[in-house]
């Protein structure tokens, strides 16, 4: 039953994806200004509102592990946090690839730029630090390392508008903004991306759940000196 | 900290309101996308297509990867289900 909605959930995840694949390239029109360059924006921004939602599923997990020892919001954590890296790695070629033909130059030191790198230097220790070692001592550095990551994804999102900067604001309360005819891209992307996340956070969380049960397995095995017969 | 004093008084009381002036001009640079009537860059006849195409190729072989992963992963955890059940029962047994 599980099996039937994970998938259910991932071909409309596709499907979705597809369809925002269709409705940037064949329907939405190009930017008079920026041109062709423009269409990566869908994916970009649907990228980066992924990866705070990502984060933020990893620091509300690593804050109920720190308070109860949960297991499952450990194993939540890890797969929701391999998945911000990721999202964010889409985030820093793309805006690098828009930069280029929009700046002239792929990377500037801007605020949301350089809090967009640190960011993602938190969440790749944090992969590491996971990837590296399973104690756990380790994972509630790693909890604690995702609270302080927290703390720097609003700077991002503030930097725009507090600092000054070249990256653009688009989706703003004054000024800015897009043409009717990009909204409905904009949202299947964001959709898209949305139950991406979903879909890919289930599926790495099943592996999780599989590794810790073989895990178990072999230290019951282990335990009962069953495994011992096959050493050399 | 005679010096101190006076920096931190003006850094509390008066750079607010430098963000906030920093912020407006912010704000006045904020770019708006607009739809070209008559576009000077578009795709070409061959390089739109094959993008499209492409894109899509990739999205599908992804799906399908995931389908497949998904596959597997149930039969794992049925022959883990097993092999913990059995582990269980030789534990009575014991």
């Amino acid at each position: 039953m599980k099996h039937a909605a994970l998938t259910l959930v991932t071909i409309i995840a596709g499907l979705l994806v597809l369809a925002a694949l269709c409705l940037v390239f064949l329907c939405s029109p190009v930017d008079a200004n920026m041109g062709i360059v423009q269409k990566i924006f869908y994916f970009h921004v649907s990228s980066a509102y992924t990866m705070y939602l990502s984060w933020g599923v990893v620091t509300v997990c690593s804050i109920v592990f720190l308070a109860r020892r949960s297991e499952r919001a450990d194993m939540l954590a890890r797969s929701a946090a391999e998945l911000t890296l990721v999202f964010t790695v889409i985030v820093l070629v793309t805006g690098p690839l828009w930069g280029r033909k929009s700046w002239g130059a792929y990377w500037s030191w801007d605020p949301r730029l350089t809090s967009t790198l640190l960011f993602a230097t938190i969440v790749a220790s944090y992969a590491l630090l996971r990837g590296l070692s399973s104690g756990e001592a380790e994972r509630r550095f790693a909890a604690a390392l995702s609270i302080l990551g927290a703390c720097v994804a609003p700077i991002i999102h503030i930097s725009v508008q507090k600092w000054r900067g070249q990256h653009p604001t688009v989706i703003t309360g004054k000024g800015g903004g897009l043409a009717p005819e990009m909204w409905p891209p904009f949202i299947v992307s964001l959709a898209a991306f949305t139950l991406l996340f979903a879909a890919l956070l289930w599926h790495r969380y099943r592996l999780e759940e599989n590794r810790r049960r073989i895990a178990d397995l072999a230290e019951r095995i282990a335990a009962r000196g069953l495994g011992e017969e096959d050493a050399p | 900290m005679k010096r101190l004093l006076p920096a931190l008084l003006f850094t509390a009381l008066l750079a607010p309101d430098a963000a906030r002036a920093q912020s407006d001009a912010a704000d006045d640079r904020s770019t708006a996308f607009v739809a070209a009537e008559a576009p000077s860059e578009t795709f070409g006849p061959v390089e739109g297509p094959v993008l499209f195409a492409g894109a899509c190729a990739v999205v599908c072989l992804g799906l399908a990867f995931l389908l497949a992963g998904a596959r597997v992963h149930s039969r794992c955890s049925r022959r883990l289900d097993a092999a913990f059940a059995r582990v269980g029962e030789e534990d009575g047994h014991a």
